[in-house]
């Protein structure tokens, strides 16, 4: 308990800590200012995506009359004509009811009708400035958005609290959390041994477990503490500022070919959970790397290459069972809930924590034997 | 037995550093080591405290293994300033070791008064000079009282008045019972401390004391240099002039008397005398000669 606390204080008394809590406050609020200035950008670049669907519809029409009048009949070219036609007129529909009406439940189902349409045209062969993979999750994303009667709201700028605390979580916690963790606890006892400040408690009566423990435990917290802070201040912010929402949002993940939805709660929760997981493995891979390196750098650098190759090696390997032992999978834990067609998000939870405890002991009998 | 050291042996890559180095100490004591850079003070207190892996030979202290570590309750080892963290203060270092030590928290003031540092106990350590980064390391080492005290270059980088305070210190320890192994180049504090020096050469010690040994160094201002000068050649005395015009020379104190007789009785009128110990000076001269000239 001493050396946790006195290793907390280590983390905490720092600038560096203080700076990075600040840059962290900073960009969250600046996420937020974004999402409010952005959301005529948003309305707008809808609109222009409408706007593409009739210049494109339009001028395949134009193409298509030109074709029949140069062949005479030809029922295909009528009938891509006739499609082409639909998602024409569904895009105007669509344009007409976005500029008039304040009605999103009519605004969906006739973007639905549209993307169908689209679908259906695309089916032929044809072209257009939509992906398949696109369609069909923005189809299924207004069904259950009408189902579950709630509004949409831009993915990227949205100032609702449950989605922009989503937006929080994805973007500090999901992409850039483990790097967070390596700036906070980067110098754990690389520096330490650098500086030889480590031979302080290599010179005291303390338990070499007792110490690796202690340093495991503070980094742990420290690390808790600042993404529950990170948490905190998007919600704080959310709650204030944003609009209502709801988190019962749909979040749409793809499972086994099929597309299924979670609620924004559980998609936070289990994105928190995942998160856990990785940390814990995280903070004891880098403590072995630090006793095996001594070196900041060095650690640092191999634990960077470590996590990309072991998560690039899960992507590699799309084998089921493989799942079951890569405890690389929850590097970027969004991922591994969004897309579970290979394998499902909850595979490499005991591997992980498994690796962690390996991790752990072998650090301590590295510590034993080399400095005991 | 607080000290035994038997056939130690380190090996850095290609060198050995420490080559069946042997030593005893076997009651409460103060234990000088000196030697030219490098020549294994360092490692030997490293490799006594375990933050180095020894080739071979066996370490023994306070009767314990030397990888125990709960022999730190009772051994403490000064190193060097790097050791602290910078974004603490001296009052969280000495905490923590006071924690660790199982000493009560009282201990922290008390000592901070001993070594002289109260009035910067709560400072970060990034605002230390050397000097008070110094105390903060003895405040460190002497907190637990312990039976053996291992300072390495303890006096780097301290003014005069925190020497004499440091010295002080070191004395009171030494009256308290602590045996206290020093490495310092300072050779006239080491004189001013103890008799026993251990000289490392070649990776080895050479155990030597000093009490016997007399080494004083004289200078004489004389109303004749000249006639001094002969004088003195006729005892067949070794000396030299400095650039003061000081006859300059080292012996025992029964030659000193016979060089004053001499000189008075041959009208030579000592002015002033000018009387230097340097044991430890001589004998690391005598020993390093080759390596200081080299």
């Amino acid at each position: 308990m001493k050396l946790f606390l006195f290793e907390l204080k280590k983390f905490a008394w720092t600038k560096k800590f203080l700076i990075i809590l600040i840059a962290l406050v900073c960009s969250v609020v600046f996420l937020f200012i974004r999402n409010v200035l952005f959301q005529d950008y948003a309305q707008e670049q809808k609109n222009e995506e409408i706007a593409l669907f009739i210049e494109t519809s339009s001028s395949k029409d134009s193409g298509y009359t030109s074709q029949l009048e140069r062949l005479g009949n030809n029922e295909e070219v009528e009938m891509k004509q006739e499609l082409n036609l639909t998602v024409l007129n569904l895009a105007r529909e669509l344009r007409n009811v976005m500029a008039t009406e304040d009605d999103w439940k009519t605004e969906l189902t006739v973007e639905n009708r549209l993307l169908v349409a689209i679908s259906e045209y695309k089916a032929t062969g044809e072209d257009y400035p939509i992906s398949d993979e696109d369609i069909s999750h923005r189809i299924a994303m207004n069904h259950t958005l009408l189902d579950l009667e709630i509004p949409p709201e831009f993915e990227h700028y949205s100032t609702a609290f449950p989605n922009f605390l989503k937006q929080v979580v994805d973007l500090f916690i999901s992409y850039s959390g483990l790097i967070i963790v390596l700036l906070l606890i980067g110098e754990i006892m690389t520096r330490e041994f650098e500086n030889r400040s480590i031979n302080l408690l290599f010179t005291l009566p303390l338990n070499r477990t007792k110490l690796i423990l202690g340093k495991y435990f503070s980094a742990l917290l420290t690390s808790v503490f600042t993404f529950f802070f990170i948490i905190a201040v998007g919600a704080l912010i959310g709650k204030l500022f944003g609009a209502e929402g709801s988190f019962a949002y749909p979040v749409l993940i793809e499972k086994e070919g099929h597309l299924y939805y979670m609620s924004t709660m559980d998609y936070l929760q289990f994105v928190v959970l995942l998160f856990a997981i990785m940390l814990l493995f995280v903070i004891a891979l880098y403590i072995y790397y630090s006793l095996v390196f001594k070196h900041l750098l060095a650690s640092l650098l191999a634990i960077i290459a470590t996590l990309i190759g072991g998560y690039q090696l899960g992507n590699f390997i799309n084998w089921t069972p493989f799942a079951w032992v890569n405890p690389f999978q929850y590097t970027i834990p969004k991922e591994a809930i969004l897309y579970q067609n290979e394998h499902l998000f909850y595979q490499g939870i005991s591997v992980t924590l498994l690796a962690t405890l390996l991790l752990v002991v072998i650090s301590i009998l590295r510590i034993k034997r080399n400095f005991n | 037995m607080i000290v035994q050291v038997d056939n130690l042996t380190k090996k850095y890559k290609k060198e050995w550093v420490l080559q069946g180095v042997q030593f005893e100490i076997n009651h409460p004591q103060i234990v000088a080591i000196v030697g030219p850079n490098g020549s294994g003070k360092t490692t030997l207190f490293n490799c006594m405290t375990n933050l180095l892996s020894i080739n071979s030979g066996t370490i023994k202290v306070l009767e314990k293994d030397y990888k125990d570590t709960s022999l730190f309750y009772d051994v403490s080892y000064l190193q060097d300033n790097r050791i602290l963290y910078e974004n603490l203060t001296a009052y969280d270092h000495l905490q923590f070791v006071c924690s660790v030590m199982k000493q009560p928290s009282t201990k922290i003031v008390e000592v901070a008064k001993r070594v002289g540092m109260e009035s910067y106990l709560k400072k970060p350590v990034q605002k230390f000079s050397l000097g008070m980064k110094q105390h903060l390391l003895l405040a460190m080492a002497i907190i637990n009282n312990p039976k053996l005290l291992l300072m390495d270059e303890p006096l780097n980088g301290l003014d005069p008045s925190s020497a004499i305070n440091m010295r002080k210190i070191l004395l009171e320890l030494y009256e308290e019972g602590t045996t206290i192994m020093i490495s310092s180049h300072n050779l006239d504090e080491i004189d001013r401390l103890t008799n026993t020096i251990f000289f490392m050469k070649d990776g080895q010690i050479l155990e030597e004391s000093l009490k016997n040994y007399n080494m004083k160094q004289y200078f004489l201002n004389v109303n004749n240099l000249a006639q001094a000068k002969d004088k003195l050649n006729e005892l067949s005395v070794s000396y030299t002039v400095n650039k003061d015009d000081q006859v300059v020379f080292y012996d025992n104190e029964t030659s000193f008397q016979d060089v004053l007789i001499h000189l008075n009785q041959n009208d030579v009128l000592v002015e002033d005398i000018d009387i230097k110990r340097i044991g430890a000076e001589k004998r690391y001269l005598e020993l390093f000669e080759r390596t200081v000239s080299e």
